[in-house]
C-alpha cells in the first residue's frame, strides 16, 4: 500500500473529522481555541472557575458516553466512578500523604479496576436491567461512605487535605489538558477497529458475536476505561473543591451526566462536552433557585428526547441509539 | 474424513427434545439442504454447531478440529459463520462499516477495506456502500448479510432461510449469488422453505422432523420419500427437476 495508502488513510479521519461538510471540525476549531484561551478574557475568577468545573464535566461526560452512546452499555450510576475516583484520591492524599497529581493518576486506576470487576456482573445484564444493575453501584459506595464515618466523615464529608494549586491558572490548564487528553483518546479509539467493533456490540450483539468478536471482553473492556476516564476527572473535581461530600455519590450526579450528554448529543465526540459547558454554566447561573434547577434540567431532558433525541448540536449523528435492540 | 462431522447431536428444551441424535456429514465443497416442518429443530441445529446454544451431547469436527466447545465468536476465525433466519444488521452503521466489521477477526488495515470493498462488490451492494441499513430493501438486506458472510472469508456458510420474504425476482437473482459462492468452493448448509429454489441448487438434503432425522439423500430421492412427503412435503408436491 505504500505512500498512497497513508495519504488515503489521513483523507479519511480528516472526512471522518470534519463530517457535516467541515462544520464539525469547524466548531472544534471554535470550541478549543475558545477553551484553551479561557484564562486570558475570563472577566473574574469565578468564571475561570465555572470552566474548571465545565472541564471537569466534560471528562466525565466523555467517559459516560463512551460507554452508553458507543458501546450501548446503560450505566446510570456512573457517580459511582466520579465519586469513587473523588473519595480515593482524598483519602489518599489526606492518609497516605501520596501528592495529588500522583493521588489522582492511582485514583482513575482504581477506578478503572473496580470498572473492570464491575463490568462483569453487568455481562449478564442488558437494556432497563443493566440501568438498575448500575443505579446500584453508588449505592453501595454510599453506605461505606455512612457506615465508616471515622474514615469518611459521613453526611459531612472530608475537606483539609491537599488541592492541585493555589492559582486558578494552573487548575484550569491542568484540567484543560485532561478534556484535550481525554477527547484525543476518544477520538483515536471511535476512528480504529475499535470504535467499529464497539458500535457493532452497541447496534447488535448477537451478530458481532457471530461475525467474531469477543462481546464480553470488549464491553469489560470500554466498562474498565470508562470508569478510568470518569475517575479521573472525580479524583481532580475533588482536589480542586477541597472538600468532598456524599453528594458526589448521589442519584443527581448520575443524572447530571446522563442529561449533559443528551444536551450535546449520544454518540457524538463534541457533543458531550459542548453539553456539559452549558449544564454546568445553567448550573451556576441558576443558584439562586437551586431547588429548581433539577425540576428545569428534567423537563429540558424530556423535551430533547421528545423533540431532538440526536441531541442539540446540529451536526450529531442522524443514528439514535435505542435500547433493548 | 468429512468436512464437516455431525455425531449424535442432542438438545433438550425444558420436556422437548429440540435436537434429537442428529448425526450427518458434508463434504468439502457440498451443498447440503436441511429442511423440514417448522419447529423440526433446523434453526436450533445451527444455533449449535455455532456455539450459540450448549450441546447436551453429541460431537462436531470441522475440518478434522473438534468443535464441540467453540464459542460464537470463534466461529469465523475457524472459517465457517452462519446467517440469521431474520435480517440481521448494525442499524447505526452504514453498509460498509457493516461489513468491514465482519472483515477485521482476519484482516487488518488497508487489507480490511479491500476485503469489504471485494466482498459487496460480490454481493452487488456497490450503489449501497454508504447507506444505512434501514434505507435498504428487504433484498438488499439478505445481500448485505451475504455481503457480510463473504467478508469473513468463510469456508463453510449456513444460511438459515435466505429467500424468505423475498420476491420471485429477488429470489432468482440471490440464487445467483448462491451459485458463484458455490463456485468459489464455499462449503453450503442451507436451511430453505422455498425448495423450488433449493432443491436445484443442493447436492443433498437433510431432513429434520420432531427433532429427529428423517431421511437423507439426493434432491430427486427426498422428494419420492413416503416419510418425508407424509410430514413436510405433502401429497401434491411435485418435483421436476
Amino acid at each position: 500500500m505504500g505512500s498512497s495508502g497513508k495519504r488515503r488513510k489521513r483523507r479519511l479521519i480528516l472526512e471522518r473529522l470534519l463530517g457535516g461538510g467541515g462544520r464539525r471540525g469547524i466548531s472544534l476549531g471554535i470550541l478549543f481555541a475558545v477553551l484553551i484561551s479561557v484564562p486570558f478574557w475570563a472577566p473574574n475568577l469565578w468564571f475561570v472557575r465555572i470552566f474548571i468545573i465545565g472541564n471537569l464535566f466534560s471528562v466525565f461526560a466523555i467517559s459516560w458516553n463512551l460507554l452508553v452512546g458507543y458501546t450501548g452499555q446503560i450505566s446510570f450510576g456512573h457517580a459511582f466512578f466520579f465519586g469513587g475516583g473523588a473519595y480515593c484520591s482524598v483519602l489518599l492524599n489526606k492518609y497516605l500523604a501520596v501528592s495529588p497529581p500522583l493521588a489522582i493518576v492511582l485514583s482513575g486506576a482504581m477506578c478503572g479496576m473496580s470498572g473492570l470487576l464491575l463490568g462483569y456482573p453487568c455481562l449478564r445484564v442488558r437494556g432497563v436491567y443493566l440501568a438498575l444493575m448500575t443505579w446500584g453501584f453508588p449505592l453501595i459506595f454510599n453506605g461505606i461512605v455512612m457506615y465508616y464515618g471515622d474514615i469518611f466523615g459521613r453526611e459531612m464529608g472530608i475537606s483539609g487535605y491537599q488541592g492541585l494549586s493555589p492559582s486558578y491558572s494552573v487548575n484550569y490548564y491542568a484540567s484543560f489538558v485532561l478534556l484535550a487528553l481525554t477527547f484525543c483518546l476518544t477520538l483515536a479509539i471511535v476512528n480504529s477497529r475499535w470504535g467499529l467493533i464497539i458500535r457493532g456490540v452497541r447496534d447488535n450483539e448477537i451478530l458481532a458475536e457471530s461475525v467474531g468478536i469477543h462481546v464480553s471482553r470488549y464491553k469489560i473492556g470500554i466498562f474498565g476505561l470508562s470508569g478510568f476516564i470518569a475517575g479521573l476527572a472525580g479524583a481532580f473535581y475533588a482536589h480542586f473543591l477541597k472538600s468532598i461530600t456524599p453528594e458526589l455519590l448521589a442519584v443527581d450526579m448520575s443524572i447530571l451526566v446522563i442529561i449533559m450528554v443528551i444536551v450535546g448529543g449520544l454518540g457524538s465526540t463534541i457533543g458531550p462536552i459542548f453539553g456539559a459547558l452549558v449544564v454546568t454554566f445553567l448550573n451556576n447561573y441558576l443558584l439562586y433557585i437551586s431547588e429548581l434547577r433539577m425540576m428545569i434540567y428534567a423537563v429540558a431532558l424530556i423535551a430533547i428526547l421528545f423533540l431532538r433525541p440526536q441531541g442539540l448540536l446540529p451536526w450529531s449523528p442522524k443514528v439514535v441509539f435505542r435500547s433493548g435492540k | 474424513m468429512a468436512f464437516l462431522e455431525v455425531n449424535n447431536l442432542s438438545k433438550r428444551f425444558g420436556g422437548m427434545l429440540a435436537v434429537d441424535r442428529v448425526s450427518f456429514q458434508v463434504a468439502r465443497g457440498e451443498v447440503v439442504g436441511l429442511i423440514g416442518p417448522n419447529g423440526a429443530g433446523k434453526t436450533t441445529l445451527f444455533n449449535l454447531l455455532t456455539g450459540f446454544l450448549s450441546k447436551d451431547s453429541g460431537k462436531v469436527i470441522f475440518k478434522e478440529r473438534d468443535i464441540t466447545r467453540i464459542k460464537p465468536y470463534q466461529t469465523t476465525s475457524m472459517g465457517f459463520f452462519r446467517t440469521f433466519q431474520l435480517t440481521a444488521s448494525f442499524a447505526g452503521m452504514t453498509v460498509f462499516e457493516n461489513v468491514k466489521i465482519a472483515t477485521l477477526s482476519k484482516t487488518r488495515g488497508w487489507e480490511s477495506d479491500r476485503k469489504t470493498k471485494e466482498s459487496i462488490e460480490l454481493a452487488g451492494l456497490q450503489e449501497c456502500e454508504n447507506l444505512v441499513p434501514g434505507q435498504l430493501s428487504h433484498g438488499d438486506l439478505k445481500r448485505l448479510e451475504v455481503a457480510r458472510a463473504l467478508a469473513t472469508s468463510p469456508e463453510l456458510l449456513l444460511l438459515d432461510e435466505p429467500f424468505s420474504g423475498l420476491s420471485i425476482s429477488e429470489i432468482k437473482s440471490l440464487s445467483q449469488v448462491i451459485k458463484n459462492l458455490q463456485a468459489r468452493g464455499i462449503t453450503l448448509v442451507i436451511i430453505e422453505h422455498v425448495l423450488r429454489e433449493l432443491m436445484p441448487l443442493a447436492d443433498r438434503v437433510v431432513v429434520l422432523n420432531f427433532g429427529k432425522k428423517l431421511a437423507e439423500g439426493t434432491p430427486e430421492s427426498i422428494v419420492r420419500d413416503e416419510k418425508v412427503i407424509e410430514a413436510y412435503l405433502g401429497k401434491r408436491w411435485n418435483y421436476a427437476p
